[in-house]
């Protein structure tokens, strides 16, 4: 079984290649998967997120190599990287870009060659960019990831990802597999098992702000157990990751965040949560003023007009309770032991997650889960045993080293064809 | 139906300068034909008579041009139907190409008799250092060049052989060959492109009308508004029950209620007084919306609405100052340029002129110019002008409307002058919103502005001492306080 075998086996029909760092070998691996699977009758379609185009690497001065686009494959580049290239195409779409490299082009290999690839460069546009190659009659997508551009391999993008990574990545080899094992963590986050809860955290991120949900909370003679999600002013927890947290009180059972989630955010989480565990702090049936200095606004509503203008309860949500769904919400709602409660930190997929494993350990030790609405999914590692054209590790060695570390992944380099990955019962 | 246009402007402009399009470019025009053709036949189906702006030429020839056969889906490429010379150089190219990869084949086959594995992407090999013999024997082959070796492996590659070198730099001639005839094939499109460049513009231009009428469609169809009744000769400008759709939505959204606007513009000019907060701008800016809304041949959001056509609109607003002009001096110019154009029939709406000089002055100026705008001799523009100077209309004989005002029974001002802070001002605002009636009644010339302005600010939470000093100077029982002396 090689890295095609593995990709076709997964079903998926759409993949981002995402390198971990620079020169990584991520377009070694890209090259291997369209030579392999146009070989074998697939057709292709191939796109880049964002800039990747340099001839020539901006920090090291190397010849970058140039992907092969084989004949029939649908592909997206500059129309900057047309002229003069021995690639031909069929245009079929023209996209404005902005950007030094001119508008970006859609078309139908005519003539196949090695070239450059571009993509969009919002995530949203990258996603419909790869549904229209599905719907020209791409068999298979392959998105290009550029550095640390984790938002190609966002399941909103992509249904799976590779990720690619080499000796060079890292000042030596811990740190690298450090990064690596973050990612493949990440991207094996769990999902929300409660389905009414997974629903109120889309509604949040659907709204672009940071919402906590809250079991009858809002303080204003909801029953006790009545899910409502409460919306901050936030669109980001960026620079208001304290304020936030502090919002998170005894009947808080998730806060959802729909940008990145980073360090910070986690530490004051966590200060938060143990304040909470630790009865330090009250619950929310507070007189008005305990909160002064808020600025999620519940210090308004002690106010003569009791209107809150920043803080705003998504009633309609209320309906959803009492269904089979709610189950969640149900246990919590019933359980009377606080040191049993479950604190749920949601995000919108795997790449809002800014931060390495170890950060969260504090947040998982103190009782909060991570979770996220979009599950991600890695069909394997690749590893480039060179760095500036100098083998660092033995191939066979590194492979086993990286396989052992992120078991179940398998593990290839596809220049020696070594691979390694433990068989599962 | 316009969905898919893309913009072509860029294209146009080029094939006008003379340059050759690329693919990319040729594929925007050719979606320019094919949007065109599509709204061209939806309008022709509709049975009407268009408006010459909506009339789109017709393309087929250049579109025909740009896409020879007949495809489901638009795309473009430079194929051989294009060129017969272009044909046959590909021909050629590909034929080479094929013997190149016979040739090559055979090398590779000769090389997995001996080695037992077959040349991988890019006619390269890697042998591990281990299999010590495998290497040798690779070395020793004449087909195989050393490329590289690493820790582990070493490098082989497939080499051309002298024949197949000599195809590779035919089919280098043949490719710079094939390149130069679809230049060609391009320059040509290009130049047709550049002969019709008349017909295309047009076509862009109705392009734009309709995309223009469909979004008025569609705002209509939002808004629950009303169809102008146009006169031809000059009538007053009646609104009944209008409103400014942002305006609206904005108080809608902190809870509030909008009082829609009734007025109606009898004489040339006519004079609004009010209260601070009284919503004076509003109407200016809301009558204004709603001409310039009906010129466009849109629905108005209002119940009613009658008047004639103007030439133009022009609002002096309250100026914010700009670099080496003070707000005086920014509105004088404005209406300077304004009156370039007054034996149009145009339509002034000026906010507070000369608030921002001495009241003596602003005042004799302000009057002035409305008496001036008034006479049939000077102008054939309408004006709305709202004032707190008491006195305008009656100076001028305009037409006076006022703000009906606050309504200020059951207030608690002690509540808002004792409390502070945010909260009281939010309290302050909210009162003001629930107790101004923003309604205009027409008033005599000479009825008295209101003097609401001591409780607005009251209401807004300015230091009571100075508020109750203000009072007592209109009163005229003001006693100064001792001068603070300042230290050198």
């Amino acid at each position: 079984m090689d890295l095609a075998d593995v990709v076709l086996e997964s079903g998926a029909r759409s993949i981002a290649i995402v390198g971990t760092a620079k020169n990584v070998g991520k377009t070694v691996t890209l090259n291997y998967l369209v030579g392999e699977l146009s070989s074998r009758g697939y057709t292709l379609g191939l796109l880049s997120s964002g800039r990747d185009g340099e001839r020539v690497d901006v920090l090291t001065g190397e010849p970058k190599p140039q992907v092969y686009l084989p004949r029939g494959s649908w592909v997206a580049t500059a129309e900057a990287f047309l002229e003069g290239a021995s690639i031909s195409l069929e245009v079929v779409d023209v996209w404005e870009r902005p950007g030094v490299f001119g508008r970006l082009v859609l078309g139908r290999v005519v003539e196949p060659g090695l070239a450059e690839l571009m993509g969009p460069r919002s995530a949203r546009q990258l996603s419909s960019a790869v549904k229209k190659f599905l719907a020209y009659g791409a068999d298979i997508v392959l998105v290009d990831g550029a550095l640390d551009r984790k938002a190609a391999a966002s399941p909103l993008v992509t249904e799976a990802c590779i990720l690619a990574t080499g000796a060079s990545s890292a000042d030596d080899l811990n740190s690298m597999v450090e990064t690596l094992e973050s990612l493949v963590w990440a991207w094996s986050l769990p999902e929300l098992e409660d389905a009414l809860v997974a629903k109120l955290g889309a509604r949040a991120v659907e709204k672009e702000r940071v919402a906590l949900l809250k079991l009858g909370g809002s303080g204003r003679g909801d029953a006790p157990g009545r899910p409502v999600l409460v919306f901050t002013e936030y669109p980001t927890a960026l620079n208001y990751e304290e304020d936030i947290a502090q919002e998170i009180d005894e009947s808080t059972l998730a806060l959802v965040v729909p940008g990145s989630v980073d360090r910070v955010l986690l530490q004051e989480v966590t200060a938060s949560l143990a304040q909470l565990r630790a009865g330090a702090r009250g619950g929310i049936h507070r007189g008005p003023g305990a909160t002064a200095g808020s600025r999620c606004g519940r210090s308004h509503e002690g106010t003569k007009s009791g209107r809150n203008p920043l803080l705003e309860v998504d009633r309609a949500l209320a309906i959803l309770d009492g269904t089979r769904e709610g189950r969640l919400v149900a246990d919590r709602a019933g359980s009377s032991s606080p040191e049993r409660l479950p604190f749920y930190l949601v995000m919108r997929d795997p790449s809002c997650a800014m931060f390495r494993r170890e950060q969260a350990v504090p947040l998982e030790r103190t009782g909060g889960q991570l979770r996220v609405l979009e599950r991600g999914r890695v069909l394997a590692v690749t590893i480039n045993p060179c760095s500036s054209g100098e083998m660092v590790y033995e191939p066979r060695k590194l492979v086993r080293y990286i396989g052992e570390k992120v078991k179940p992944v398998p593990v290839f380099d596809v220049v020696s064809g070594e691979s390694f990955w433990e068989e599962v019962a | 139906m316009l969905e898919g246009l893309k913009d072509p402007v860029e294209a146009l402009d080029r094939a006008k300068e003379g340059a050759v399009l690329s693919s990319a470019e040729l594929f925007l025009i050719g979606n320019l034909t094919w949007s065109a053709r599509q709204a061209r036949e939806a309008l022709m189906e509709t049975g009407l008579q268009w408006p010459a702006c909506f009339e789109i030429p017709d393309l087929k020839s250049v579109e025909k041009e740009i896409f020879p056969g007949a495809t489901s889906q638009l795309s473009f490429y430079v194929h051989d139907s294009y060129s017969p010379e272009l044909a046959r150089i590909r021909q050629e190219r590909k034929r080479k190409e094929r013997d190149w990869r016979t040739i090559m084949a055979e090398e590779a086959s000769r090389v997995e008799k001996i080695l037992g594995r077959r040349p991988g992407l890019h006619e390269e090999i890697a042998i591990r250092l281990t299999q010590k013999d495998l290497i040798e024997k690779a070395r020793l082959m004449p087909e195989l060049g050393e490329t590289r070796e690493t820790l582990t492996h070493v490098h082989f590659r497939l080499k051309a052989t002298q024949e197949a070198v000599k195809l590779e730099r035919e089919i280098a001639r043949l490719r710079q060959k094939e390149a130069q005839a679809e230049e060609k094939v391009r320059a040509t499109l290009s130049r047709k492109i550049a002969e019709s460049t008349g017909d295309l513009e047009k076509a862009l231009d109705a392009l734009g009308e309709i995309d223009f009428l469909l979004a008025r469609a569609a705002v209509c169809m939002d808004w629950p508004g009303v169809v102008p009744e146009i006169a031809d000769g000059p009538v007053p400008l009646r609104l009944e029950g209008a409103w400014h759709p942002l305006v609206r939505e904005e108080v809608e959204s902190r809870g509030g209620r909008f009082q829609p606007v009734s007025i109606t513009l009898t004489s040339p000019v006519t004079v609004i007084t009010g209260p601070n907060m009284g919503g004076k701008t509003v109407t200016l800016a809301t009558v204004g919306l709603s001409v310039a809304l009906a010129q466009w041949g849109m629905l108005v959001p209002a119940k009613e609405m009658s008047f004639s056509l103007c030439d133009f609109v022009y609002f002096s607003s309250q100026p914010e100052e700009k670099p080496g002009l003070s707000s005086f001096a920014v509105e004088i110019v404005g209406v300077k340029a304004a009156l370039a154009r007054r034996k149009e029939r145009g339509l002034l709406l000026l906010d507070e002129m000369g608030s921002g000089t001495n009241p003596a002055q602003g005042l004799a100026l302000y009057a002035a110019l409305l008496t001036y705008l008034a006479s049939p001799e000077n102008s054939a523009c309408r004006v709305l002008a709202t004032t707190h100077y008491g006195g305008l209309s009656a100076l001028t004989g305009a037409d006076h409307w006022q703000v009906r005002g606050l309504v200020s029974e059951g207030l608690d001002l002690a509540f808002f002058t004792e409390a502070n802070g945010k909260e009281a001002l939010e309290e302050g605002m909210k009162w003001l919103y629930d107790h101004m009636d923003y309604r205009l009644t027409r008033v005599s010339p000479d009825a008295s502005v209101p003097h609401d302005a001591l409780l607005v600010s009251r209401l807004l939470g300015l230091d009571r001492e100075i508020v109750e000093a203000a009072e007592a100077i209109i009163a005229g029982r003001f006693r100064r306080l001792p001068i603070r002396e300042e230290k050198p």
